[in-house]
C-alpha cells in the first residue's frame, strides 16, 4: 500500500514525516538535514528550494521568496502592514489574491508553497523508494477557510492529494499524547515563525478532543526578527547610513534571526554588521535582557488568546494538567517563563518543538490509511461562520469552537415576484458587523422557478468538514430538487485556476525530468570521453590505425551530441563509442596483465 | 436494537444513510431525559465517534465517506446541544411539541417592566453625563442578575420532575411540565437579553439588531 506522508508546511521551515513500525519518523533530505527552509529562490534564472535558496537571501533578496505562508489565502489589504518588510514585489490580481513578481513571473502563494511541498515529496520518495501521492498537511489552528483552501491547492499543484488538513497544535498533541500515553487536559502553546496558536484539549482513551482554540495568524518569530532588525539598524546609525544597496535590510534580518537563536542559550552576543561602502564591520553588543525587553510586547500578545481559549473551553488554569510547547520560538527563555507564569506550571519540552507537528501529521496519516483505530482527533472550527443579514449584520450559523465536521441549515426565500436568484454572503469572524469580519465567499442560488415572492423555500446546508473547510449545498423544499449554486471565493483561487496550475505543474515536472535526464547524460558522456582519451594514450602503438580512427570518430560524434539538448541522442552515441572501444579495453586489459607478468619475470 | 445503532449495518458494519428525522437524543442512543451525567454523555459521544468518524472511512467508497461526514456532523451537533442543560431543554420542547421553545411574545407579567426599563435606557442614552441615572440603571441590572441566579436554580428541579414523569408514563404531567419549562426558558431568555441590553447601554454601544434571532 502506498504510504501517506505527514507534512508540516511551516513559515520558516518545513518537514516531512512518515509512520514506520508504529512510530512516526522524520524523513531527512539528501544531505541528512531534517528541516527544509521554506525559501524559494529564482536567482540566476533557476528555481532552488531550501538551504541553497536561503543563502541567496543575503545576496539576491529581490529574487527570493520567504515566509510565503503569511500570504496564503490572503488579499493585499490583509498584508499591507508588513509589505515594507518584504523585498519582493507584490501585486493583487484578481482582487483577493496576492501575487509575487519574482523571477520574471507572477506567482501565487500556493504555487510557491507547492515548490516547497515538491521538494519534501522528493525527499520522501528518495527515502521510501516509492512514489508519494498522498499527504496530510498541517496548518495553524487559527487559519480561516481561505488559508486552508490555499494550502490544499498548494498540495494539488505539487501533485499531492491532500487527504486531510490538520491543525498544528492538534497534530502536536497527537505526537505528544502518543509519546507520553497521558490522559487529562492539556494546553498546547504553539509559536512558530509566523503564526501563534493556543489549543486546549482533553485526552482520554485515545480520543483527542479539542475543547477550544484561539490564536493570531500574524504573530511569530518573523515579527521578533523584524523588531530586533529595526533596533540593530538604529544602533548601526539609522536607515540613511545603513540602507544603500537594497540587501541591507535582508542581511540585517538574517543577523537578527541568528542573534535571537544564540541568545536562547547565551547571555550575550555581538552582532557584526558590515556597513555599506566600507570594509569595516561594526560590532553591536546585544544582551539577552535587551532582547527580552524588545520582545516583551510581542510575547504579551500571545497571552490574551490563551485566556480566551481557556474561557471558551470552560476550563480554569488550575484544571490544566500539562502545558506543551511547540514551534521553534518556544526555545526562547522569555517565552518559557511567561507561559509558566500564566499556567502556573512548568511546560513540557522533551519533544523537539520543531519536529513534533510533522510527527503528529504522520500519525494522522496513519489513522487515515487505516493503520490504527485506537486514536481519534476531534477538532473544532476556530472562527464563527455566519451569513450577512439586513443592515450589514452577521448572523452566526456555526459558533466558533464547534466540533467538526458540523453543519447548519438555513432557509431562504425570494422578496420579489418572479425572482430567479438569491445571493448569500458567507463570513467568518467574531464581530457583529459584516465589515469587521472576513468575507469567505458569495453564493448565488440561481435558476429558481419563477414564483410569487416568499413562496420558494430553499434550504441551504453549510457543511464544515474535518479539514475545517466549508462546502454549501441547497435544495428547493417544495420540489425537493437540488438547487444550483455558483460560488465566488472572496480570497484565493477558483477551481479552474487551480486545475490550470496543476496542469502547468505537470508540464514543468516533465521539463524538470527532461532537464535532469539531459544533465545526467552529459555527465556520463564527459566521463566516457575522458576515459577514452586516457585509454588511447595508454594503448599507444598497441592499436591498429583504423581502429584508432574509428574510436576517434565515435568520440567526436559524442562530443558533438553533448553540445545539443537531445538526451537520447547523447545516450545513443555513448553506446556507440562503448561498442567501438570494446576491443581497445580488451587490449589494455591484456596489456596490463602482460605488464604485470613482465614485471614479475624481471624480478 | 438500541436507538442510534441504525448508523451502521449490523451485519457488515458499513455505514448507513441517516434516517430522515433523527433527534438529538436518538443520535446518542439516549431516552428523552433531562438529567444527564456529563461524563457518561462524553463517553457515549466518544464511543459513537469511533464508529462513524470520517477518519475511519478514508479508504472506503465515496458514498460511505459522504455518509460518515453527514453522520459525524449530525452526531457532533447532537452532542453540542445535549451537553448544555439549557440547550438540552430547548431541544426537548421542540421535539415534543414541534414548536419553538421560547414564546414569541414577552411573558405577560413582565410587559410593564420591559416598557419601563426601555424608557430608562432611552433616557440614559440621551443624557450620558447623568451619573444618577446611570446608578439607577446599574441597580436595575443587579436586581435582574439576582433574579436570573434564583431562576437558574429551578432548572435541576424541573429536569428531575420531567424525568420522573417520563419514567412513570404520566402524559398529563408531561404536558404541564412542557408548559412550565417553556415559561422558564422564556423568562430566562428575557432576563439574559435585558441584562445584555443594559450592559450595552452602559457601555455606550448600540443594540445588536439580530441577537434574538
Amino acid at each position: 500500500m502506498p504510504r501517506i506522508v505527514g507534512i508540516d508546511l511551516g513559515t520558516t521551515n518545513s518537514l516531512v514525516a512518515v509512520m514506520d513500525g508504529g512510530r512516526p519518523r522524520i524523513i531527512s533530505g539528501p544531505g541528512g538535514e531534517r528541516l527544509l527552509p521554506s525559501v524559494v529562490s529564482f536567482a540566476g534564472g533557476h528555481m532552488t528550494v531550501g538551504h541553497e535558496a536561503k543563502r541567496r537571501l543575503a545576496t539576491h533578496p529581490a529574487d527570493v521568496i520567504y515566509s510565503v505562508k503569511r500570504f496564503m489565502g490572503r488579499g493585499l489589504a490583509d498584508v499591507q502592514e508588513e509589505l515594507k518588510f518584504f523585498p519582493f514585489h507584490l501585486i493583487e490580481e484578481p482582487p483577493g489574491v496576492v501575487r509575487m513578481d519574482v523571477g520574471g513571473r507572477r506567482w501565487t502563494p500556493p504555487e510557491i508553497s507547492a515548490m516547497i511541498l515538491g521538494e519534501l515529496k522528493r525527499w520522501a520518495e528518495a527515502d521510501l523508494g516509492e512514489p508519494v501521492q498522498q499527504a496530510v498537511i498541517t496548518v495553524p489552528a487559527y487559519f480561516n477557510d481561505s488559508q486552508r483552501q490555499a494550502t490544499k491547492d498548494a498540495g494539488r499543484i505539487a501533485g499531492l492529494e491532500v487527504l486531510r488538513i490538520v491543525n498544528e497544535p492538534t497534530a502536536a498533541s497527537l505526537a505528544y499524547g502518543l509519546h507520553q500515553r497521558k490522559e487529562g487536559r492539556i494546553a498546547v502553546y504553539d509559536l512558530g515563525g509566523g503564526t501563534f496558536d493556543i489549543s486546549i484539549l482533553a485526552l482520554k482513551a485515545g480520543i483527542f478532543e479539542v475543547l477550544a482554540t484561539n490564536g493570531d495568524t500574524h504573530l511569530g518569530g518573523d515579527d521578533m526578527d523584524r523588531r530586533l532588525a529595526e533596533w540593530l539598524i538604529e544602533q548601526a546609525g539609522g536607515v540613511q547610513r545603513f540602507e544603500t544597496d537594497g540587501t541591507g535590510w535582508s542581511r540585517m534580518r538574517l543577523a537578527a534571526e541568528t542573534a535571537k537563536c544564540i541568545l536562547s542559550a547565551e547571555d550575550e552576543t555581538i552582532v557584526e554588521i558590515a556597513l555599506p561602502g566600507t570594509q569595516k564591520a561594526e560590532p553591536i553588543p546585544l544582551a539577552r535582557a535587551r532582547l527580552e525587553s524588545l520582545m516583551m510586547p510581542i510575547v504579551e500578545r500571545t497571552l490574551q488568546p490563551c485566556r480566551l481559549a481557556l474561557r471558551d473551553a470552560g476550563v480554569g488554569v488550575k484544571q490544566i494538567d500539562e502545558v506543551v510547547l511547540v514551534g521553534g520560538m518556544t526555545r526562547m527563555p522569555l517565552i518559557r517563563r511567561r507561559v509558566e507564569e500564566l499556567f502556573g506550571r512548568r511546560p513540557h519540552t522533551e519533544l523537539n518543538p520543531d519536529e513534533v507537528v510533522a510527527l503528529g501529521a504522520a500519525v494522522q496519516a496513519d489513522i487515515l490509511a487505516g493503520g490504527t483505530r485506537d486514536l481519534l482527533l476531534l477538532d473544532v472550527n476556530p472562527l464563527s461562520l455566519g451569513i450577512e443579514t439586513l443592515g450589514g449584520v452577521m448572523s452566526v450559523l456555526i459558533p466558533r469552537n464547534t466540533t467538526i465536521p458540523t453543519s447548519a441549515k438555513e432557509s431562504f426565500t425570494t422578496s420579489v415576484d418572479g425572482q430567479r436568484t438569491v445571493d448569500i454572503h458567507v463570513l467568518q469572524g467574531e464581530r457583529e458587523l459584516v465589515a469587521d469580519n472576513r468575507s469567505l465567499a458569495r453564493f448565488q442560488l440561481s435558476e429558481i422557478d419563477p414564483m410569487p415572492a416568499g413562496l420558494p423555500k430553499i434550504e441551504v446546508t453549510f457543511m464544515i468538514d474535518a479539514n475545517g473547510i466549508l462546502s454549501v449545498g441547497a435544495r428547493e423544499l417544495r420540489s425537493g430538487k437540488e438547487q444550483s449554486i455558483e460560488v465566488t471565493p472572496s480570497h484565493g483561487l477558483t477551481e479552474e485556476e487551480v486545475t490550470r496550475m496543476v496542469e502547468a505543474s505537470y508540464v514543468h515536472a516533465k521539463d524538470d525530468i527532461a532537464r535532469r535526464g539531459l544533465i545526467e547524460a552529459r555527465n556520463e558522456a564527459e566521463m566516457v570521453l575522458r576515459a577514452t582519451d586516457k585509454a588511447l594514450v595508454a594503448a599507444g602503438g598497441l592499436l591498429a590505425e583504423a581502429e584508432r580512427r574509428a574510436i576517434e570518430a565515435a568520440a567526436a560524434e559524442l562530443r558533438e551530441a553533448v553540445k545539443g539538448e537531445d538526451a537520447p541522442r547523447i545516450r545513443e552515441r555513448i553506446k556507440r563509442l562503448d561498442e567501438t572501444t570494446v576491443h581497445l579495453a580488451g587490449v589494455l586489459l591484456g596489456h596490463t596483465i602482460q605488464d604485470v607478468a613482465e614485471q614479475r619475470t624481471e624480478r | 436494537m438500541e436507538t442510534g445503532d441504525e448508523w451502521l449495518c449490523p451485519a457488515c458494519g458499513a455505514i448507513q444513510p441517516l434516517p430522515d428525522v433523527i433527534d438529538d437524543f436518538a443520535c446518542l442512543g439516549l431516552p428523552r431525559h433531562l438529567q444527564l451525567d456529563a461524563q457518561a454523555l462524553a463517553e457515549r459521544f466518544h464511543e459513537r465517534s469511533r464508529r462513524i468518524h470520517p477518519d475511519f472511512f478514508q479508504t472506503k467508497s465515496g458514498r460511505e465517506q459522504a455518509l460518515s461526514l453527514e453522520a459525524s456532523a449530525r452526531l457532533n451537533r447532537a452532542y453540542r446541544t445535549l451537553r448544555d442543560p439549557i440547550e438540552r431543554m430547548g431541544a426537548l420542547i421542540r421535539l415534543e411539541t414541534g414548536q419553538p421553545e421560547i414564546a414569541a411574545k414577552a411573558p405577560a407579567d413582565l410587559v410593564e417592566e420591559i416598557f419601563e426599563l426601555q424608557e430608562l435606557r432611552e433616557t440614559v442614552r440621551e443624557r450620558p453625563g447623568d451619573t444618577g441615572l446611570r446608578e439607577r440603571l446599574l441597580a436595575e441590572r443587579n436586581t435582574l442578575i439576582d433574579r436570573l441566579t434564583r431562576l437558574e436554580r429551578e432548572l435541576a428541579q424541573l429536569a428531575a420532575r420531567w424525568d420522573r414523569a417520563v419514567d412513570g408514563g404520566a402524559d398529563a404531567d408531561k404536558r404541564a411540565l412542557i408548559g412550565a419549562m417553556r415559561d422558564w426558558l422564556s423568562g430566562r431568555q428575557y432576563l439574559v437579553n435585558t441584562i445584555d441590553d443594559i450592559t450595552m447601554t452602559l457601555e455606550g454601544r448600540s443594540d445588536a439588531k439580530d441577537r434574538r434571532h
